[in-house]
């Protein structure tokens, strides 16, 4: 049975691309003309209901669902932040992956750059948009100090490389270039070809030992540090040198990372025999400044190279033609007395010698300039008075207002040495100068105020504080600023020493003695309340009862006197004679003097008719204690009038920070000075100081440590341990004796062949790839240190 | 050219390509170049290509190579396709909802036509070896056509035998297999036994029918027979018709989605 026929007569022609068939199709019994192309029914007797026909259903299914994809991505994109993953194309890698942010969530705006009004459709189109992905990078890797970090191994724009293409070398290369992400947790996102590498190097080869450039004078290319000179070492029949017997390890051990083979401290090698007295001791090594030449001789003054370096007008005296001697003679002392005025400075702050050094050789500061500027730096000084009893008026200022309501430990204690220095119990703390050199204007409102006579007639009462410039101070107290500089020097205070056994009893017998002085008495200065304490009987006897071992150790003067004279035959100026003399006895017993009822009190209230302490002591003295040198490697040597230093041994600040500015100085005067200077045989007779490349005019400079490893190699001393030094390191043939100040030794080593590098660089052994031997980002040793305890510190975050 | 030679000379050439390209994946996979950027817009190249097909059978008037050419190069460059989708994702599996979804579209498209490919390949020849090759829009029209005949003869039988045996098998058994189309999985996988229980039926309802109703009943037969062949040829032109409600709008959705995708990677990464 055949159900159709196809015959133009017998069958109809159907059309399945059509919209619309009829309703009645699905029945079986459709109509002969069909739906009208509108989808009406043509019947308009009994009309059906016209269906879409399938062709047309799945068309209209296809748009809805393209549609519809659109709508659910975009809507997953802008309700999307930076911590949602919609987007994420894959699994970052481990490295990456343990980032998070404070609340543990991926953080995808971490790395990627994506503002909050969804910028990425301007990201899309914008050429910029890898590199500026790849500054983000950059705020976790922290790479060497560069310019150009996008730059092709890191170096700035416009240095040429010889290796590299000319069209690669400063073009700036985005991290994704290289560094692939989102390629599994265990991707080696950091792991380069050779073809990479070779992509912009103009020399292309096809291994190590196929075409690799020969090495020139690797790795001895650059001046030493230090001019070793190692056969001589080795050769030599002391006795020291007999115990390293040719061991490298004696001298050379292996940085942590291993990329450095660093020298073992001066002290545990070069030292046996460099601060041997019978061979090179240096450590007495002396460094004369400058020189006082007499005024009236005839003869030119001397302005030595040194002088010159720290005194512009010494300087110009010498470059000028008529410079008489007694011109070099008293600008000489003037520089001398800047120098007096500045060296307590220089004690107390050993890290900054270069730094007066230097602001003493600045040209721009005249003389002037220069005594303000110490002045307010400085412990003593020959000012006027009135800015002496201005700094005491401060410390009473001060310590008013820090007893207001929110004093702390830490701040009374700063009160008790403002009363103690007030009362002249304490010789002067550096930090209380710094705060006056962070509050100038307190200091000169504070100095004009006493000049004008008002802080004295405040302090007797007949202003008031209502008076404009009391105002003025008080109110400059009570700021927030002060307040603050109050809070650092507070820091700086250590903790209150402990007494020694001989001054806890002294001070509680003192003490004792002292309740039952009368008011009248306890107003008295120091050395007249002691000399009433002693000439008192029940103050003389207890001294005596105790004296005879504290007091004989310390104060042996006055317990000789007041041992061997009888009470009737003690007389007030003899006493006080015998304290004179005792500066450092008198400053302890004064310091351990609790007048009232045996406790500082936490008023400072200024007695009536108090006047500060502060004299400033005779030039004697601050000449006296530089000739002592008790207590610094200064001296001024009162013979011939020069300011010599003597160096403290080897590495010594002073002499390195004297070398270091001599060596800046103009190509024909450091050498000059450089030389004068080695005289002695101290630092330059080891340490040669190179060319700088990175001054222009090129200078010198000191290069104290042997230089940093070369940036785009990674040699690893720990990788090649088992080997003998000497295999790679061989000496030179001819003499490798050093001579001259400035031969830009190089060593004694003859350099390393790349052939030597390939017995066991080869693919079949441990490898010949680029990055075995070479980083692309050229690595410091604070970088590795920088981003591992940044790392480190994420890490503990997301735990 | 027979076509068994040429599909052989078709598959040997696609298959060299395809170790070809293999073969430059893995040279790049070693020396760490990344090719998903290249790999990517060859495969939206290729997926717009096979998109085109069905633009080119609309205009069928462009001189732009047979329909028939085209779909042979549709089926070697969709399975490109998925050979390249592979080296482009590679062991990065996406882990993000919407890099997933495109996946996920992508595999569906893929496999739909791969699945549509094997009916396409399949399904015909049955249509063909079954008997008359019906019209799939017709089909309605013929099931009325043999359910009216076969209400006919069950009248028809009530006024010659006098007998309502035939009606009532009818109206019991037969009735719903006239009606609409059954049996789907069955005419899917050319199995024949719900027909042959039905046959079965009527043989053993012979025993209980005269001779007039032997005639009738055996008409019947024949209708039943018509019946399921058309069911099996609505059954079969149906799924070669289903399969592209899957395959095309998935390339609809894919689209959207790839095209978000290059955005969003070169919002991401950047443009080289």
């Amino acid at each position: 049975m055949r159900l159709q026929e196809f015959r133009h007569d017998q069958s109809s022609y159907e059309r399945p691309g059509q919209k619309w068939v009829c309703g009645r199709l699905a029945d079986g019994r459709p109509c002969s003309c069909g739906p009208k192309p509108n989808g009406q029914c043509s019947q308009p007797d009994n009309p059906c209901k016209p269906q879409l026909s399938l062709r047309r259903k799945r068309n209209m299914l296809a748009l809805f669902v393209f549609l519809g994809s659109w709508v659910i991505a975009g809507a997953a994109l802008f309700l999307q932040n930076e911590t949602d993953v919609y987007i994420s194309p894959g699994e970052l890698s481990f490295h990456h992956g343990i980032v998070r942010d404070e609340d543990g969530k991926t953080n995808c705006g971490a790395c990627h750059d994506m503002n909050a009004d969804h910028g990425w459709l301007n990201a899309a189109v914008s050429p910029k948009t890898a590199l500026d992905h790849s500054r983000k990078c950059l705020d976790c890797h922290f790479l060497d100090e560069s310019d150009d970090l996008l730059k092709p191994h890191g170096f700035p724009s416009g240095r040429g490389f010889p290796v590299a293409l000319k069209e690669k070398f400063d073009v700036d290369v985005a991290c994704s270039k290289c560094h692939v992400e989102h390629k599994g947790f265990n991707a080696p996102i950091t792991v380069l070809s050779d073809a990479q590498c070779q992509s912009c190097h103009e020399k292309q080869f096809d291994g190590f030992n196929q075409g690799h450039p020969e090495f020139t004078l690797y790795p001895y290319a650059n001046q030493v540090s230090v001019r070793f000179d190692h056969k001589q070492h080795l050769d030599v029949g002391a006795k020291e040198m007999q115990a390293i017997g040719g061991k490298c390890n004696h001298c050379h051990v292996p940085s942590a990372s291993g990329r450095m083979m660093k020298h073992r401290p001066f002290k545990e090698t070069c030292a046996a025999c460099h601060l041997n007295p019978n061979l090179f001791n240096k450590s007495s090594a002396q460094l004369t400044l400058l020189k006082l030449s007499p005024p009236s001789t005839s003869d030119a003054a001397e302005i030595t190279p040194l002088m010159r370096l720290f005194s512009p007008e010494l300087n110009r005296l010498a470059e000028s033609e008529s410079a008489d001697p007694v011109s070099v003679h008293m600008a000489t002392r003037r520089f001398i007395r800047q120098l007096q005025l500045g060296l307590p400075l220089v004690e107390s702050q050993s890290g900054s010698v270069r730094s007066i050094l230097e602001r003493l050789s600045a040209d721009t500061v005249n003389d002037t300039m220069r005594a303000e500027e110490l002045d307010r730096s400085l412990f003593y000084y020959d000012h006027a008075k009135a800015t002496g009893q201005g700094k005491a008026w401060i410390y009473w200022l001060l310590a008013s207002r820090l007893t207001a309501k929110d004093i702390n430990a830490a701040e009374e204690r700063l009160v008790q040495r403002f009363v103690d220095v007030n009362r002249g119990r304490l010789s002067g703390e550096y930090e209380f100068f710094k705060l006056l050199t962070a509050e100038n204007s307190l200091h000169e409102l504070v100095t004009a105020a006493v000049m004008s006579g008002k802080l004295a007639a405040y302090t007797k009462g007949v202003i008031t504080a209502d008076d404009p410039e009391i105002a003025a101070i008080v109110s400059h107290l009570k700021s927030d600023q002060m307040k603050m500089h109050i809070a650092e020097i507070v820091k700086c205070i250590p903790p209150q020493s402990k007494l020694s056994t001989y001054e806890k009893a002294l001070k509680k017998e003192l003490g004792k003695i002292a309740k039952k002085l009368s008011p009248e008495d306890r107003a008295l200065p120091v050395r007249d309340r002691l000399c009433k304490l002693i000439l008192e009987d029940r103050g003389r006897g207890k001294f005596k009862k105790y004296s005879s071992s504290l007091l004989k150790a310390k104060d042996k003067k006055l317990y000789t006197y007041l041992s061997k004279t009888k009470a009737e035959d003690l007389e007030k100026t003899k006493v006080e004679d015998c304290l004179k003399t005792i500066d450092s006895s008198l400053s302890t017993i004064a310091r351990l003097l609790a007048i009232e009822g045996g406790a500082a009190s936490k008023l400072p209230v200024m007695p009536k008719g108090f006047k500060p302490r502060w004299e400033p002591p005779p030039a004697a003295t601050v000449r006296h204690r530089l000739e002592v040198a008790s207590i610094s490697n200064w001296r001024l040597d009162a013979s011939n009038d020069s300011l010599v230093y003597t160096s403290t041994g080897h590495a010594d600040p002073v002499f390195k920070a004297v070398h270091e500015l001599a060596a800046q100085l103009t190509d024909e005067a450091s050498p000059k000075l450089l030389a004068e200077l080695s005289r002695g045989g101290q630092c330059v007779f080891c340490h040669q100081p190179e060319i700088s490349f990175r001054t222009e005019p090129r200078q010198l400079q000191m290069k104290w440590v042997m230089a940093k490893p070369k940036r785009l190699e990674k040699f690893n001393h720990d990788r090649h341990t088992g080997l003998d030094c000497r295999i790679c390191h061989q000496f030179k043939e001819e003499n490798s004796a050093v001579a001259t100040l400035f031969p830009g030794y190089k060593g004694s080593f003859e350099p390393i062949s790349r052939s030597l590098c390939a017995r066991c660089h080869q693919p079949q052994k441990v490898g010949d790839s680029c990055l075995k031997c070479h980083n692309y980002h050229p690595e410091s040793l604070a970088h590795d240190k920088q981003q591992h305890e940044y790392l480190l510190r994420l890490f503990r975050r997301q735990r | 050219m027979t076509v068994h030679k040429r599909r052989r000379r078709n598959i040997i050439l696609f298959s060299v390509v395809c170790l070809l390209t293999i073969w430059i994946s893995v040279l790049c996979h070693r020396n760490h170049t990344d090719i998903r950027h290249f790999s990517g817009w060859m495969m939206f190249a290729l997926i717009v290509f096979l998109a085109a097909f069905n633009l080119r059978k609309r205009l069928s008037f462009l001189p732009i190579l047979r329909a028939a050419t085209w779909l042979q190069l549709h089926i070697y460059l969709g399975f490109f396709c998925g050979l390249i989708f592979v080296i482009h994702i590679g062991v990065a599996v996406p882990n993000g909802p919407l890099e997933i979804t495109l996946a996920l579209l992508f595999l569906l498209v893929f496999i739909s036509g791969i699945v549509g490919l094997a009916l396409s390949r399949t399904l015909p020849s049955r249509l063909t070896n079954q008997g008359e090759e019906i019209i799939f829009e017709r089909i309605p029209i013929f099931r009325r056509q043999l359910r009216d005949k076969a209400e006919e003869l069950v009248l028809s039988s009530l006024t010659s035998s006098r007998s309502k045996m035939l009606a009532e098998f009818y109206s019991e058994e037969l009735a719903l297999f006239f009606v609409a189309p059954a049996y789907l999985l069955h005419h899917l996988f050319m199995v024949r036994r719900p027909l042959n229980q039905i046959l079965e039926k009527i043989d053993n309802q012979k025993r209980y029918c005269n001779d007039s109703e032997c005639e009738l009943i055996e008409q019947l037969r024949e209708l039943v027979v018509k019946t399921y062949e058309l069911d099996r040829s609505q059954y079969l032109q149906g799924v070669l018709k289903v399969w592209l409600f899957i395959h095309i709008p998935a390339t609809f959705a894919l689209f959207a989605f790839i095209v978000l995708h290059v955005i969003l990677i070169h919002a991401y990464v950047g443009t080289g």
